[in-house]
């Protein structure tokens, strides 16, 4: 959540340094705190409900699109379990093994803040947006949780922690045992899911401003706009944090020696687990400026076409490989 | 402190229900069913099966009813289109017909004996236990489960596609090029 200005301010100057422009670099060092006047302003400015508009499905849709892209992140074990004196900190904030099924049940209901914010808006392009997010979030889960099966076949277990500690260590000695190199398959499988599943480029045909004016948040202004806006970073935060612990061994490292538990090699836990993730949240925000948009039936193609067949194929070889 | 927040998610569902049969504009029906599934999903929490629970969640309220509300959003039912109230006899037959079978649950469900069920492990209803107990105790029913819904699956797609078998014909004229730079 405390990241997300940060991110904006990422993006803003990864998308200048490509487009050989400068970004926001006046407020602050290096621009750092743009994205804290952008806030600002945001908050003192008129707040419009269109006249046509549903009030209230129109004020409910921004909490119901930013309040499971926030939950998402309980899942995650960020670090190794902390010892204080007697005490132990578990690094994630809702343990179990249903966590993983937690996340995809809350991806699932993201999209619906951008359904109802189409609806409430009562507008054709927003509604245009709406729908084609519900198509696209609905196809995209499915190539998601069957890319999640092989991972969970490789590892034996449904707990990310297990999940986690099953990454550890070392092919030949540098050579990471992570799921990525298992598993490459689910890997690009999840990974272009993630994409569509945050409506980001190439899949953010949802709020499309080429055709769509800005899609399903056309109609939006001030703190409601903001909502969506900060939803959307934060699921393609925890989305990254999702891979990480899922493909590229979590908070593990090479080398790294067994049966820690000290604050120090906690804290260097929780470092390596957020430099992967800057990785791939760099990797995210360098794409969306590279490629360009799909078309939304090659959208579908790739999901039902591609996708799906391809996790169900790796699905198979995964069993076969595990019973030889 | 576990039959407080039972006896509240009850609630919410009843009252997410009762919500989902009275609204007239179906997109406020899919949300109160939205928020039904949900204090569904809570109280599965509570009673011990937490992969139901997610479950339900996954499926129904982040699958099916975006189904829901995609076709809703397909048909653009709003204003005009949804239909005014229906005529008051017609109300009270389905009021009565509700409470009739409301009673008729109700009486059944007093006459059978309440018995405490065996104490469970705390590892009960996680999806450990669940995938045992289907792929091991229930392997053959399961498989049968499958057959039966892709069944249903091959049915759907024949329905949904008439003149499957028939060779198609010109749908779309193929776009004629005119004009253009000769």
């Amino acid at each position: 959540m405390q990241i997300v200005p940060l991110l904006v301010w990422a993006e803003r100057r990864i998308s200048a340094l490509i487009q050989d422009r400068v970004g926001p670099n006046r407020v602050g060092p290096f621009g750092l705190f743009q994205p804290l006047a952008d806030a600002i302003k945001l908050l003192f400015k008129e707040d419009v409900i269109p006249d046509g508009a549903d009030r209230f499905l129109f004020v409910l849709a921004p909490a119901l699109a930013f309040f499971p892209a926030a939950m998402t992140a309980t899942v995650i074990p960020f670090g190794a379990p902390m010892t204080i004196g007697d005490y132990q900190l578990d690094l994630q904030v809702c343990r179990g093994n249903v966590g993983m099924l937690l996340f995809l049940a809350l991806t699932g209901l993201g999209v619906y803040g951008i359904a109802f914010g189409g609806w409430a808006s009562n507008n054709k392009y927003a509604m245009l947006g709406s729908m084609r997010a519900s198509a696209q979030v609905l196809s995209y889960e499915i190539a998601m949780g069957i890319a999640l099966i092989s991972v969970f076949m490789t590892s034996q277990s449904v707990d990310l922690n297990v999940i986690v500690a099953d990454q550890t260590g070392t092919w030949m000695g540098f050579v990471p045992k992570w799921n990525a190199l298992k598993q490459p398959v689910a890997f690009v499988i999840f990974f272009i899911a993630a994409f569509a599943e945050t409506n980001r480029l190439p899949f953010d045909l949802a709020e499309c401003e080429a055709e769509l004016i800005g899609g399903y948040h056309t109609e939006y202004s001030s703190m409601k706009f903001s909502l969506f806006f900060l939803a959307e970073y934060a699921a393609m935060f925890s989305s990254c944090c999702m891979i990480t612990t899922l493909f590229l061994g979590g908070w593990s490292f090479p080398g790294m020696p067994a049966g820690q538990t000290g604050i120090l090699f906690s804290l260097l836990t929780i470092a390596v687990f957020f430099a992967k993730v800057s990785v791939l949240l760099f990797f995210f925000i360098v794409v969306r400026w590279t490629l360009p948009r799909f078309r939304f039936d090659q959208l579908m193609h790739l999901g039902w076409k591609t996708l799906i067949p391809l996790g169900l194929a790796n699905i198979a070889t995964t069993g076969v490989v595990a019973q030889l | 402190m576990r039959d407080a927040f039972f006896v509240a998610f009850s609630f919410l569902a009843i009252f997410g229900g009762f919500l989902t049969v009275s609204r007239r504009d179906p997109m406020y029906s899919a949300l109160s069913l939205i928020l039904f599934f949900g204090a569904i999903s809570g109280v599965m929490m509570i009673l011990a099966a937490p992969f139901l629970a997610l479950m339900q969640l996954m499926v129904y309220a982040g699958a099916i009813l975006v189904l829901f509300i995609f076709v809703i959003m397909l048909l653009a039912l709003r204003g005009e289109e949804i239909g005014g109230e229906r005529p008051w006899p017609l109300q009270l037959l389905a009021g009565i017909g509700c409470a009739v079978l409301f009673g008729l649950i109700a009486a059944a469900m007093l006459r059978a004996p309440f018995q405490a069920l065996p104490k469970v492990g705390p590892e009960f209803g996680s999806p450990e236990q669940v995938g045992r107990t289907m792929f091991a105790e229930f392997v053959l029913p399961f498989e049968v489960v499958s057959v039966l819904i892709l069944a249903a699956t091959m049915g759907a797609v024949v329905l949904a596609k008439k003149n499957l078998g028939k060779p198609e014909g010109p749908a779309v004229d193929a776009p004629k090029d005119h004009g253009g730079t000769h």
